[in-house]
């Protein structure tokens, strides 16, 4: 029986307690046991009212209520967002668009989206393609929607808004978890995802399938947009250590999309699109302590759309009629390091900064007349710090700097001054500018649908749309960048206890050097290895369209918030924008409405009921590329939920109804002709079942 | 022949105790160097007046036990006492435990047992982890008392009374393994005018959903230390869920805390030692008698996590004002009680 002389105890305890694992002490483990950083600095959010910029929170809660079967569908909820389904007459496939003040066409270039820190912003055409972003709305917890300039926390393209979603990490998601939509409209989703543990690992995995008939169409034209996406994607938490982790996250999806090329320069084209995306993304952290993280991520896109086809019989007058085939497949990839530290060095600052660097691969030999990769590098460094100069007063500066390809190296600041009368009540007044760079196509295009007719002697290149695309740059047209500088005045209220949150925010953003395309004549660019010498246009003369920073605009405006939760059982949330839009081009000047306006409520009847309503009103205003534009429309949604209890597992049947009200166009209300798509929105109604076990 | 006179064998006595002293000292002298290089030489081998026998027997091997037996050992409270410590196994007898020994107090399970069975003549202090590890049987331990290392639930919800006047409800996680005392829990609820909201768990049960429950349910989430809620597996997942739900959860030592938990009341092996030496020194003064059987660390801290505060959007209360509120007398009478 060893007799411990207690020198001898100290000098054991030197040793025993270097042991960063003592877990054979089950007792006094279960008090004193080591625990990994969880909420690390990275992860914690500030409070809306510190933000340096106005931030609409979508939480899980309210995804869930809004009954949305996609995640733009939700986005209707932020003040002064646009969502519209494109069924436009360029030829493209049908496709969701969300823009924030307008300035958009199908494809909303102003807007950065992250998911997880992931930018999933088309290196090629800019905007999102909403339909082939492989992350399923069951995995995601919330969306954060940043409302204005803000590229020194969200990266470049950041320029009218951000939309930064998080999904849960894996070990949120632990068992099996089974969730499908049925409905009309040929609706038919199926999700599954298992999520599940082993020791320091969490992981977990999703397989979604999403499919319907698409829109319908209220004239003559039967707009084949028939939606069936699959997607998998997984996500492996790693805990290292107690600071250390690992996170890896991946997925792979396959968009079939039914389209039909109905350009009026063209013969209608029926086929379907294949778009196949793939991500890999890869995030070490370490939190040194509660103060000090430092973050390295790596990610991979892949965007692979597969669009060739034939259009037969070709007739132009004073030739044989003519086959033509067409490659309109774009690859797009981008590879992304990042490197961030948060770090706290006194109570009262917090700082971020960070270097990236990024290459875009992109190969689209119809656009871009090469089939060679063309590729734009982009370096950056951003920091913010938010200085809290003491309980009623803070300070946001951040910046971030940026050298590209393309344009000259550009620094986008930002400032913000943040004051608390008290708990209940502050005000904040920032200012910032942001740039947004040229994406490869408008830097290179290069499009030129062109056929050498041999019937006829000598052999005559013939152009085959009225306005070739070429990039501004190749044509030495010193395409720069698009600025934005946005002044805003917030308020930030809570009342009721913090049960009900206000905000508002007046703004005033000037935008210069938009981009945009412009007819001019052929002539003037002939000397372009990319223009052709000769464009023979059967119809609009020798013109070509070239990418130039024409357009100036100022956009002013008035943003409600409103979040009530009423009671544990009863929320309601209330959204408003009103906005005055003037632009020195009619179609940017029209193209946001001057009015819109949001609400949903959610009441939680008893364990087993729940219900929600939606009701969404949007004042008319037109796309850019929309030729009829929308009339004035609203929509009201309904969803009434049944909770289930099992022995060992729960979940819900719901029950959803949308667009109770009048059919409607969120995009283009006239067609220009009784063939061109006309995509109406129609009532829909669908069952929504899931199942833990 | 060599005659050895009357003083000539006192010398060769005092020649033999000196041998034995020497060799004494070479079998404990590289122990001793070792204390030394740690550091630790706080306490020394002068002999004092021995007032007080104390002898801990506590669990073999246990690092925290050690912990708290070194503070106990170097705390100058107990300067005048002849402390001894020993890890045993419950079915152990140490001979040097006799009828000299004042008191003994008995760490973890195993120091526990072995000094509740094999010395019932003695007067006892215990010091385990949580009345789930031990519960004193009063009757029988009439004159003995325990020290848990847990802080009670009255300070506990004291605490977070005191912390927010904004939270009315307390949801507290409860497995079936390790029930809490809702009787208790619900009295100190009364006093303070707060509601919990006390959410039974068990092992195969999906805990993500009742963390929700419990959450939509309450203003702020009380943990306590039960493994089989409260896990290195489930840790990130609760705190994880709770920051998505814009509610805090009060820890149960700093390592929560640091972890991502708002705020803690926690003892360290430190503090606990120096409330066993309170209780000891108390014991002495008293005429050998201690004055409560049931007893918590009246030694803690208070840890709050200022990210986590500010991204939750809560005030900190100013923290020696909080301890001082918490501390009033009273608090913790009614889990002393049981």
């Amino acid at each position: 029986m060893p007799r411990i002389n207690y020198r001898f105890i100290n000098y054991l305890l030197g040793f025993s307690l270097s042991l960063s694992s003592i877990s054979a002490y089950a007792s006094e483990d279960e008090l004193f046991f080591d625990m990994p950083i969880v909420l690390s600095a990275n992860r914690l959010e500030q409070p809306i009212a510190d933000a340096a910029v106005s931030i609409t929170v979508i939480d899980r809660e309210t995804i869930e209520a809004s009954g949305a079967r996609n995640i733009p569908e939700v986005l209707r909820l932020v003040p002064g967002m646009q969502v519209g389904y494109s069924g436009n007459e360029f030829g493209s496939e049908p496709k969701y668009v969300v823009a924030y003040h307008g300035h958009s066409d199908e494809f909303s270039k102003q807007m950065q989206v992250l998911i997880d820190g992931r930018s999933v912003y088309d290196p090629f055409l800019g905007g999102i393609n909403w339909k082939a972003v492989p992350v399923n709305i069951n995995d995601i917890e919330r969306i954060e929607v940043s409302r204005g300039p803000n590229v020194a926390t969200y990266g470049s393209n950041s320029f009218q808004a951000a939309i930064n979603i998080i999904t849960r990490t894996a070990a949120e998601d632990q068992g099996s978890y089974v969730q499908s939509n049925i409905g009309n409209n040929d609706i038919a989703d199926l999700t599954y995802r298992y999520g599940g543990s082993n020791g320091k690992l969490d992981y977990r995995i999703t397989g979604s399938s999403y499919n319907d008939s698409g829109l319908n169409s209220d004239n003559s034209f039967d707009y084949p947009d028939d939606v069936m996406s699959n997607n998998i994607d997984y996500r492996l938490d790693y805990q290292i250590d107690n600071n250390s982790s690992l996170s890896y996250q991946g997925g792979y999806g396959i968009n079939k999309q039914d389209t039909d090329q109905n350009y009026d320069g063209l013969i209608p084209s029926a086929r379907t699109v294949e778009n196949i995306s793939l991500f890999q993304f890869i995030k070490w952290e370490r939190s040194i302590n509660q103060d000090n993280t430092i973050q390295l991520q790596y990610y991979y896109n892949l965007n692979d759309k597969d669009d060739q086809y034939r259009i037969n019989d070709i007739a132009i007058s004073g030739f044989d009629t003519f086959d033509l085939d067409f490659n309109d497949s774009i690859k797009a990839e981008r590879h992304n390091l990042e490197l961030t530290h948060f770090f706290n060095p006194i109570d009262s600052l917090k700082i971020v900064w960070g270097l990236s660097a990024q290459a875009d691969i992109v190969e689209a030999p119809l656009y871009l007349g090469t089939d060679d990769d063309v590729t734009n590098n982009q370096y950056r460094a951003f920091a913010n710090g938010e200085w809290h100069i003491n309980q009623s007063n803070i300070i946001n500066i951040g910046a971030l700097v940026e050298k590209n390809d393309f344009t000259d190296t550009e620094i986008s600041p930002r400032i913000s001054y943040t004051h608390s009368f008290n708990q209940q009540h502050s005000v904040r007044l920032g200012i910032s500018q942001a740039i947004r760079s040229p994406f490869i196509f408008e830097a290179k295009a290069d499009r030129v649908y062109t056929k050498e007719a041999t019937l006829l002697s000598p052999p005559t290149i013939i152009t085959l749309v009225d306005q070739p695309f070429i990039g501004g740059l190749n044509s030495g047209l010193g395409l720069t960048n698009e600025r934005i500088i946005s002044r805003e005045i917030a308020y930030f209220g809570n009342y009721l206890n913090s049960s009900l949150l206000f905000n508002a925010r007046l703004f005033h953003d000037d935008i210069n050097d938009f981009i945009d395309t412009v007819q001019e004549d052929a002539t003037a660019f002939n000397d372009q290895d990319n223009v052709p010498n000769d464009l023979t246009d059967p119809s609009k003369g020798n013109t070509v369209r070239v990418f130039q920073n024409e357009i100036e605009s100022t956009t002013t405006g008035l943003e409600l918030e409103l979040d009530y939760r009423i009671d544990r059982t009863l929320r309601a949330i209330a959204s408003g924008a009103i906005i005055n839009l003037n632009s020195n081009n009619t179609s940017i000047a029209t193209s946001a409405p001057q009015h819109s306006f949001s609400f949903l409520t959610s009441k939680q009847f008893n364990e087993n009921y729940s219900g929600s309503i939606a009701y969404y009103y949007v004042e008319a205003f037109k796309w850019t590329d929309s030729r009829g534009g929308t009339d004035d429309y609203s929509t009201l949604d309904l969803k009434l939920s049944r909770n289930l209890r099992f022995n060992k597992s729960n979940g819900s049947i719901s029950l959803i109804l949308r667009n109770l009200l009048d059919d409607y166009s969120d995009y283009q209300e006239t067609p220009s002709s009784n063939t061109a798509p006309n995509v109406i929105h129609t009532t829909l109604a669908y069952l929504d079942f899931r199942l833990n076990f | 022949m060599i005659r050895i006179s009357e003083q000539g064998v006192l010398q060769l006595n005092k020649l033999f105790r000196l041998f034995s002293c020497l060799l004494l000292l070479v079998t404990i002298l590289p122990q001793n160097i070792h204390a030394d290089v740690q550091g630790n030489n706080t306490a020394t081998d002068e002999k004092k007046p021995l007032t007080h026998n104390v002898f801990i027997l506590s669990s073999s091997g246990n690092p925290y036990h050690r912990s708290i037996i070194s503070n106990i050992l170097n705390d100058s409270n107990l300067k005048s006492a002849n402390v001894v410590a020993s890890e045993v196994r419950p079915e152990d007898t140490i001979d040097a435990v006799d009828s000299k020994t004042d008191i003994i107090i008995g760490i973890g399970l195993d120091g526990i047992l072995s000094a509740d069975k094999k010395y019932p003549e003695i007067k006892k202090l215990f010091i385990s982890t949580n009345p789930h590890k031990y519960k004193l049987d009063k009757s029988r331990n009439k004159n003995d008392a325990i020290l848990y290392m847990t802080q009670p639930f009255c300070r506990q919800i004291g605490f977070i009374k005191h912390f927010s006047q904004d939270w009315k409800t307390i949801s507290i996680l409860n497995s079936q393994s390790k029930p809490v005392d809702t009787k208790t829990i619900q009295q100190c609820a009364n006093r303070y005018d707060i509601k919990t909201y006390i959410i039974s768990t068990t092992v195969n049960e999906n805990l993500t959903a009742k963390i929700k429950h419990a959450l939509n349910h309450s203003d702020v989430l009380l943990a306590h230390p039960d493994s089989t809620i409260y896990n290195r597996k489930n840790i990130k997942n609760i705190l994880l869920t709770s920051y998505r739900f814009r509610k805090p959860v009060i820890g149960f030592s700093k390592n929560f805390v640091n972890a991502g938990a708002l705020a803690s009341v926690n003892s360290n092996t430190e503090q606990i030692a120096q409330s066993a030496v309170k209780l000891i020194k108390q014991y002495f003064d008293t005429g050998n008698q201690f004055s409560k059987q049931i007893n918590y660390p009246d030694y803690f801290d208070i840890n709050i996590n200022k990210q986590v505060s500010r991204a939750l959007n809560i005030n900190i209360p100013d923290i020696d004002k909080l301890k001082n509120d918490i501390m009033q007398a009273g608090i913790i009478k009614l889990d002393e009680s049981l």
